[in-house]
């Protein structure tokens, strides 16, 4: 890597960090079936999001069918998340996604259907 | 059920029907041209579809009946019996008891006084068919037995189990869904609570979104059986390590249960909500009185007799707990002026060192460039620092291998266990340090290497008394440093490898052409080759259908290597070998064809000239051997190899590398000199480039490839051991 | 929603006794005579099951789960197959090309939606 090449990877850093606290991406929408034929394109998205510097905001409106690879992939999530010291934010989760997450005894945290505030 | 048996009870007469025309039609051609497979295919599959609906039906007669057509029919079909003319006639006579079988349920009023005549007649035919299947009367009742297997759900009293389950890495990709699991659970009773444990999910560039890594803390109040339990999860059996704590359990169950839990130093107020000894409350309060405590003295009550004093927790699973916590808080101890930090941050801060070290190296370049001496040994002076800084970084990495090692004591007790024989394992070099990336992935392949040595390897203890060992194996795990690699070691003194057979059994594969001369240790490292096993039958102890070939993949994938070594009756060691990091190496610079390319420093033994009768025999073929101090040296034509343009004349030199127990020569066109380089791994584009490990970038912005030493020391290997067959010379030395 | 599950066997009562059976429990199913109509049924179809016997004419059990195996739609979807009990050489290639519930013949209906229950729900 060239001294450019550095100073490159140094503004694009600053510059991510820049639009992650104006909040600029939008949330990633989780896909209607949310399942192991599905999580590892899915998971690239978290992975793109996370080393763009952002959040992990997930919009879970679509979601009509979860099996426990999907549920991974949102516990894997919030641990990267964490891990980056990020913010994990699940909102939307349909009734499919709210049944499995009780039957594991999970939560995210986030009533159904309200937004965080502290999105802007 | 009974109205959808009635709705389609007509097709199943019309199907039997059907299919006992079919039986009588295979059987009479047959008779004509014995042994027509396709005929007895669909022989087979007639008695097979009658014998399958019938169960559903629940026609026992028939089932039962039919049953032993169908066995005798698999025997004729996988050549032990021979389908003689007695034989077709037999079988005829049994279609058409299977038809009057039919009959009698179809309309049980017309068979009215011929019941016993046919009862009779189906007993005679049935001893002959046992006479000729060669089995004893009464081993056809598995039939009927063994469809009570199901599920029985046997009323008792309810009760509230504990399950704890942990879920094999292939689960999802095999189409296991642990919610389908969970949600059947919940239909045998009361499932609650329910703790979902994602620990063993691995930082973001290690992690999987396909591989399974959960594992469930579950109480379920319910009158059914622990079979029953069992039951949920029969199809993934093998594949999860499941244990049932009954309801009203003594303290005992717990206390295992705790000793056995994988997760690393879980809270004990965790482990005690986990487990169902206590309650989420009951932990709260008793971490609030604890708190209370700590504000008006300064004595600090240990929270398990706070738990066992409030709450009622029998003590003795307090205290297992308790010396569990304190097992680790000794461990913590003097880790307790450190930071807990995520692997994540770690590599990152990696990654810019090693960004660091190649900016350095650029900025030392220009110095030199410019001719500017102080300059320059100010740029010296930050290299050396760097170079420090690395090397600090590295160490954060560092992990000690001793806990990957211990989760095989019980590997080794629960296998010698159901295997009865008798095991001890030795553990040395517990402390030896190894990036953690590579404890990471080494724990499967050695896994699969213990289990092999505990299946395969070690005999049964009658077995050692009659071959004068002690009836007690030794299975041993060894770790230790070896010129910038580790070594682990997985050694046995069970029966050892059969030289021959490893051999024969190669031959047999295609894997080696017979008449080859191989030396022993060429021989056996032969069951590392892909398409060979050495299990002649496949147990559930050593995994299905992974082989050798795939440790050796993944120990290669690690930059690794991994050789056996083995004595008959006395024992077998193999030998694994690894870099101590994945992330930097330090590397050696050589130019081919006007390319840079990095090799492993630690791998070049020496470098030397490639004499012009050397250059002229090897031409521009990709591979070849030279003659080194009076020895054979297989080498690998690098320019030829990457099919660039060979350049015949001028000064080229040999790097003489080694790998393991073998040595090769890589001819290059110029020697650049020692450099140290961060490897950044080659997208999946590049993957199935052979010789190639990864790439990096020069001081001067140039992009090197970095060789895959191993895999090159392998191909020269070869190409010498081919030239061997032809029975070609190397030139010899002028 | 409910779930697709699709059964292969060469018997018709089967088909239509499991295919009751599953209906009748919620779920919507496919049927397939042997291992080539089935793979010409599926057709890129989303399926959550597939029960598939092992001897069938035209192309049995194990080869249709190999070629099922190999359709990126298909690659995750459990199957079950149906087996007898003396097929042990059949079980473990069958294990090898990637199904891992197994069911001897013969079986109760009750007895499948018990195990189909196990791998999805309707």
């Amino acid at each position: 890597m060239t001294a450019a090449d550095l100073l490159h990877s140094i503004t694009s850093t600053a510059v991510a960090e820049a639009a992650r606290s104006a909040g600029a991406a939008p949330a990633i929408a989780l896909p209607a079936e949310l399942t192991i034929y599905n999580v590892a394109a899915t998971g690239a998205l978290f992975s793109a999001r996370l080393a763009e510097g952002g959040d992990l905001e997930l919009d879970a409106s679509a979601v009509a069918e979860v099996d426990a690879a999907g549920i991974q992939l949102l516990l894997a999530g919030r641990r990267h998340a964490r891990a980056w010291d990020r913010r994990f934010l699940l909102h939307d989760a349909t009734n499919e996604l709210q049944a499995a997450l009780s039957l594991l005894g999970l939560s995210f945290d986030v009533p159904p259907g309200n937004p965080p505030e502290d999105l802007q | 059920m009974t109205s959808i048996l009635d709705q389609a009870a007509g097709t199943f007469f019309a199907e039997a029907r059907e299919m006992l025309v079919q039986m009588e039609d295979c059987l009479l051609r047959l008779d004509a041209e014995p042994g027509d497979r396709d005929t007895l295919d669909a022989l087979f599959r007639s008695a097979h579809t009658i014998k399958g609906s019938a169960g559903l039906f629940g026609f026992d007669h028939v089932v039962s009946f039919t049953h032993e057509v169908e066995t005798l029919l698999d025997r004729v079909r996988d050549g032990t019996i021979e389908l003689t003319a007695p034989l077709v006639a037999l079988l005829l006579r049994s279609a058409d008891m299977i038809g009057r079988l039919i009959g009698a349920v179809e309309s049980p009023a017309a068979e009215d006084g011929t019941g016993a005549a046919r009862d009779a007649e189906s007993r005679a035919l049935l001893e002959a068919l046992h006479a000729a299947t060669g089995t004893r009367p009464g081993d056809g009742t598995t039939a009927a037995g063994g469809m009570a297997g199901g599920a029985s759900t046997t009323a008792q009293a309810t009760g509230t189990w504990h399950i704890s389950v942990r879920f094999g890495r292939e689960m999802f990709r095999n189409g296991m869904d642990p919610l389908a699991f969970l949600r059947y659970l919940s239909t045998l009773g009361d499932l609650e609570p329910v703790v979902t444990l994602d620990d063993a999910i691995p930082a973001a560039e290690d992690f999987d979104p396909e591989t399974c890594y959960l594992g469930f803390e579950m109480r379920l109040s319910t009158g059914a059986s622990r079979e029953a339990i069992e039951e949920a999860f029969s199809f993934v059996r093998e594949d999860c390590d499941l244990r049932l704590v009954p309801p009203g359990s003594r303290v005992e169950a717990y206390l295992a249960l705790i000793e056995q839990l994988p997760e690393a130093d879980p809270r004990l107020g965790e482990i005690l909500v986990a487990c169902g000894a206590v309650t989420r409350a009951e932990l709260d309060r008793a971490l609030a009185t604890q708190a209370r405590t700590r504000e008006t003295e300064d004595v600090q009550v240990p929270i398990g007799a706070l738990l066992a004093s409030e709450t009622g927790v029998p003590a003795q699973v307090v205290e297992a707990a308790a010396a569990r916590q304190v097992k680790t808080r000794e461990t913590r101890a003097e880790e307790s002026r450190l930071l807990r930090i995520g692997a994540d941050k770690l590599d990152g801060l990696i990654n810019l060192v090693g960004e660091l070290v190649i900016a350095g190296a650029g900025a030392n370049l220009l110095a030199q460039r410019a001719r500017d001496r102080p300059l320059t040994e100010a740029t010296q002076t930050v290299l050396r620092l760097v170079e420090d800084i690395r090397n600090s970084a590295l160490q954060l990495r560092m992990v000690q291998i001793g806990e990957t090692f211990n989760r095989y004591r019980r590997v080794v007790h629960d296998v010698s266990k159901s295997l009865g024989k008798q095991i001890e394992l030795t553990i040395s070099g517990a402390d030896t340090e190894l990036d953690k990336s590579v404890v990471e992935r080494i724990g499967d392949p050695l896994m699969h290497l213990v289990r092999n040595a505990l299946d395969h390897g070690i005999e049964m203890p009658g077995e050692r008394r009659a071959a004068g060992k002690p009836e007690t194996a030794r299975v041993s795990l060894n770790a230790f440093h070896d010129s910038g690699s580790i070594v682990i070691e997985v050694i046995d003194d069970g029966r050892g490898l059969d030289r021959d057979r490893i051999l024969r059994k190669a031959i047999e594969r295609g894997l080696v052409e017979a008449g080859t001369s191989m030396s022993d240790s060429e021989v056996l490292n032969l069951v590392f080759e892909a398409g060979f096993s050495t299990a002649e039958r496949v147990t559930d102890l050593s995994g299905r259908g992974v082989g050798m070939d795939v440790v050796r993949r993944n120990i290669e994938a690690l930059r690794g290597s991994v050789s056996l070594s083995s004595r008959v009756g006395e024992g077998t060691r193999v030998t694994i070998r690894l870099p101590l990091t994945l992330a930097i190496i330090d590397g050696f610079l050589v130019e081919v064809a006007g390319g840079s390319y990095v090799l492993p420093l630690d791998m070049v033994r020496e470098c030397v000239d490639l004499r012009p009768e050397a250059a002229a025999q090897l031409g521009d073929a990709p591979l070849g051997c030279i003659d080194l101090h009076g020895e054979v040296l297989p080498v690998v034509h690098l320019a030829a190899w990457f099919g660039r343009p060979v350049v015949a004349s001028g000064r080229r030199s040999v790097v003489v590398v080694r790998f393991g127990e073998n040595r090769a020569g890589l001819v290059v066109d110029r020697l650049l000199g020692e450099f140290q380089t961060v490897i950044k791994p080659l997208g999946k584009l590049f993957a199935h480039l052979r010789g190639i490990g990864g790439s990096t970038i020069l001081g001067s912005g140039e992009v090197a490839l970095i060789l895959d030493v191993p895999a090159l020391v392998a191909s020269a290997a070869r190409g010498a051991q081919a030239q061997r067959k032809e029975e070609q010379t190397c030139p010899s030395s002028p | 929603m409910s779930k697709t599950i699709m059964i292969v066997d060469d018997s018709s009562s089967m088909r239509q006794v499991v295919g009751i059976a599953l209906k009748s429990a919620g779920y919507d199913v496919l049927e397939g005579c042997d291992g080539r109509d089935a793979l010409a049924k599926l057709d890129g179809r989303k399926v959550h099951l597939i029960i598939s016997d092992v001897n069938m004419p035209n192309m049995d059990g194990i080869t249709f789960l190999k070629e099922v195996k190999k359709h990126a739609s298909y690659k995750f979807t459990p199957v079950i197959m149906l087996t007898t009990e003396s097929q042990e050489s059949k079980m473990n290639e069958g294990r090898a090309a990637g199904a891992k519930a197994w069911m001897v013949k013969p079986f109760k209906p009750a007895q499948i939606l018990d195990a189909v229950s196990k791998l999805v729900l309707p």
